[in-house]
């Protein structure tokens, strides 16, 4: 304990609250501008933290990744554009919430949830940080298999009402995955000799292509001039009522961002879905899902900030990111020449423990500061639909530029969108792709892996504890959910 | 409204005059006059960019501008590559490269490889080790082979993707030695040295900086280096050629230019990259970072990537 309360001296320096308060501001930002992320602005802000002290620079970083997490759900919420990959569920529910008007209970929704996500996490991780690097080694590509399995059962409740029509856009979004390099055999797939395709399809320019462009597509369509946002769009908070009543929830969410995030090979773009699907499951309106319901945006968002304290365990106990913002901190540390690492809190224990009270303050600025930007946000997108149209464009066109400082993602984003115009006008599911996309890699590579280890054996998934926990997860997963479908009818008929 | 937007426009007039007149400045006769780019191939918070973030800002206080790292992530390299191939060669655009520029081109078709630019320098390498659990019972590289080569096909072993160097060089080394194993293709080398603690992969090859803590908390031992000399900070780690197999990788960290970029901006990058070594900051980062200063001009780093392209190519059909 006596450690604790240093770090919370050190932490809360004028100094220190400032760096952090800083680093959340430049998170948000980033987050709301897709095709900008949390790990970017970090990559960028890293070299500026070199004359610092090392806790002020940490501090700083983590403002920025939790800031991140819930920067992406403004523009999800606002403009239906996740701002990051782990704002694509928040879509779901966030956007169709700020159609009916519900602007700001969305987005305060999504922001309360954030907070308790990065609260819980942050505990979860004082308490347990050290236990957890064993279970993170627990993780092997059994694990991995399961919990995308677990992840792709969400194609079938995405779907709508035509069920067919959902898994064959679950399965186009797995056929994109599988574009550029083959992970095991090296050499190119589905290319079609275009050298940018090489590498794969960058999930930024898809995603923006399927839910930004198509939809203004739509709109454009419609030629119906609707009512100015301000007369529809409120900026009223969530009651709290609805955030009592939805605490179990969120709960339960956070801890399962929390234990994807100790996962150093998924991540917050993997969490935000298993959370959503669960929330689905469970929920006595999960048929409602997907048409704006406030649990559909406060599961994806507080697992998502989950995340943030989870993937600080791989990151500190073993000294391995799990992702691109924690590499980011990882070279922070070992500029200031601390070697994360089993090491590390015997060593230079003041390190963690200061990073995690820092997570705990960087999510009270995140309130703070979100909260102040719900109500100028929402007058932000309360233009003329024109103005506003033609604004989301030049943001989708321009952040999918800066993803590679190059035309190609441009490219990829027009074409999606036009693809994703198509697909919705016949009733396809556009969620679903991004969700086979995501899903993908993960898939197949866990699967390919596991079976090489088991030597062809497909017992792996079932002799391995977590592996089977999360194959019995998904069975049961697609019971419920055609059982929820089909027993009703049955019974009526 | 109307008065904020003409205000606006005024003002992007302004701004946009103000970047055309600055273009249209002859250029100074002493390079370098304004800022210096230095492009990657991987995008923000990747290894390679941190070290090119470092190594920015160690040159900025040599060369007196301020140096911008850009990263074009992307075609498995080919967006960077291609850009800086056909960037004014005037030494204001710059390339960042790893033993990717080698690999990549191999891999997959592009227009251009390594070949389509000037080298400047190497400024370091990475070295690459063989290591397993401490907890296995193989103690050396040579009890390792010897169990590989009485037990064909059975030993599990994980490297990076399948065209990486790490990959190839495994492949070559088991060639070399004689034995047959399974290597299990991860994202990098963290992923690896986890499956490799945990015991699900018997060993695993990788870059040293990538595991350096675990080695020193003692939950993985180096079996052997594949570098020509032992790392610094591991007396008793042997060399490959130590143990028996005659080969040498070290993975190259440097910087090209375009491919005309006049001889007197190389130099004047030369002489400066010589003297960042001794900056007490950036000699921090290194150490800690665990890549090896290893200073090489213009010719020899060609001649350098020549002879890993070689050996690439041959390693690539096999």
């Amino acid at each position: 304990m006596g450690l604790f309360a240093q770090a919370l001296k050190v932490v809360l320096q004028p100094s220190a609250l400032l760096a952090n308060a800083f680093g959340v501001v430049v998170g948000i930002i980033a987050g709301a501008i897709p095709g900008i992320n949390a790990s970017m602005a970090m990559a960028m802000i890293l070299p500026f933290t070199w004359g610092m002290d090392v806790i002020h620079a940490l501090l700083m970083l983590a403002g920025i990744y939790c800031g991140g997490q819930y920067g992406g759900a403004i523009t999800a919420v606002l403009i239906g554009v996740p701002g990051t990959t782990s704002a694509a569920a928040t879509v779901m529910d966030g956007y169709m919430m700020h159609k009916k008007g519900k602007s700001g209970k969305a987005l305060g929704m999504a922001l309360i949830a954030s907070t308790i996500g990065g609260f819980v996490s942050a505990a979860v991780l004082i308490v347990l940080a050290i236990p957890l690097a064993k279970v993170a080694l627990a993780f092997g590509p059994a694990e991995y298999f399961g919990l995308a399995a677990l992840g792709l059962t969400l194609i079938a409740s995405l779907s709508g009402e035509n069920i067919y029509k959902g898994l064959l856009s679950g399965l186009f979004g797995l056929l994109l995955a599988t574009v550029g390099i083959d992970p095991f055999a090296g050499v190119s797939r589905f290319s079609f000799g275009i050298p940018n395709l090489a590498e794969g399809l960058d999930m930024i320019p898809v995603m923006m292509g399927l839910y930004a462009v198509s939809e203004v597509l739509e709109e454009i369509e419609k030629r119906i001039p609707r009512q100015r946002i301000d007369e529809r769009a409120s900026t009223e908070l969530p009651t709290a009522k609805e955030v009592l009543n939805l605490l179990p929830l969120i709960a339960v969410c956070s801890l399962i961002g929390c234990w994807v995030g100790v996962m150093p090979g998924a991540g917050a773009s993997i969490a935000c879905w298993i959370a959503y699907n669960y929330a689905k499951t469970v929920s006595k309106n999960g048929h409602l899902f997907g048409t704006g319901v406030l649990e559909g945006v406060a599961a994806p968002e507080c697992a998502d900030n989950g995340v943030t304290g989870g993937a600080m365990v791989p990151l500190l106990a073993l000294g391995i990111p799990g992702s691109n913002s924690t590499a980011v901190m990882l070279g922070a540390l070992v500029l200031h020449g601390i070697n994360p690492g089993p090491l590390v809190f015997r060593d230079t224990p003041l390190i963690p423990y200061s990073i995690f009270v820092g997570l705990f303050v960087a999510n009270a600025f995140m309130f703070l500061f979100g909260l102040l930007l719900v109500k100028p946000s929402i007058k932000f997108v309360n233009a003329p639909e024109s103005v506003l149209y033609s604004g989301i464009l030049a943001l989708v066109f321009t952040g999918a530029y800066t993803l590679t400082n190059d035309p190609w993602p441009i490219i990829v984003t027009l074409f999606f969108g036009v693809i994703g115009y198509f697909l919705r006008k016949h009733g396809f599911q556009p969620p679903a792709i991004v969700l086979g996309l995501v899903l993908g890699t993960i898939f197949e590579t866990s699967l390919r892996r596991s079976l090489t280890l088991s030597n062809g054996s497909w017992s792996i998934f079932m002799t391995r504890p977590i592996a089977a926990v999360l194959s019995t997860a998904t069975i049961l997963s697609l019971v419920f959910f055609f059982g929820k479908r089909y027993l009703p009818k049955r019974s009526r008929a | 409204m109307k008065r904020v937007i003409a205000l606006v426009s005024v003002l992007g007039i302004l701004i946009g005059l103000t970047l055309v007149l600055s273009g249209c400045k002859s250029e100074a006769k002493s390079y370098p006059s304004k800022s210096i780019s230095i492009v990657y191939h991987s995008s923000a918070g990747s290894g390679g960019d941190i070290f090119l973030r470092n190594l920015g800002k160690a040159l900025e206080k040599q060369l007196k501008q301020p140096i911008v790292i850009e990263n074009r992530p992307g075609g498995g390299g080919a967006t960077a590559w291609g850009y800086v191939a056909k960037a004014k060669p005037d030494g204001y655009t710059l390339l960042g490269i790893s033993s990717t520029i080698i690999t990549g081109p191999l891999q997959t078709p592009m227009d251009v490889n390594y070949k389509s630019f000037k080298p400047i320098a190497q400024v370091f390498y990475d070295p690459t080790v063989i290591f397993t659990s401490s907890k296995s019972e193989f103690r050396s590289f040579k009890e390792i082979i010897e169990y590989a080569k009485a037990h064909p096909k059975e030993m599990k072993w994980g490297a990076g993707s399948p065209g990486s160097a790490e990959s190839l060089t495994l492949k070559y080394i088991m060639n070399q030695v004689g034995a047959e194993i399974q290597v299990v293709p991860f994202e990098g080398g963290g992923d690896v040295a986890v499956e490799v603690m945990a015991g699900r992969l018997a060993a695993g090859i990788g870059e040293y900086a990538e595991i350096a803590h675990l080695v020193r908390s003692g939950d993985l031992k180096i079996l052997v280096g594949l570098g020509s000399e032992r790392i610094p900070g591991l007396p008793d780690v042997p060399t490959l050629k130590e143990e028996g197999v005659d080969f040498v990788f070290e993975k190259v960290r440097g910087l090209m230019a375009p491919k005309d970029t006049p001889d007197y901006v190389v130099q004047k990058l030369v002489d400066a990259i010589k003297k960042v070594y001794d900056d007490a900051e950036f000699k921090k980062y290194y150490t800690e970072s665990n890549i090896i200063p290893l200073f090489r001009g213009p010719e020899e780093l060609s001649k350098v990537l020549d002879q890993q392209n070689e050996f690439f190519k041959s390693m690539i059909g096999k």
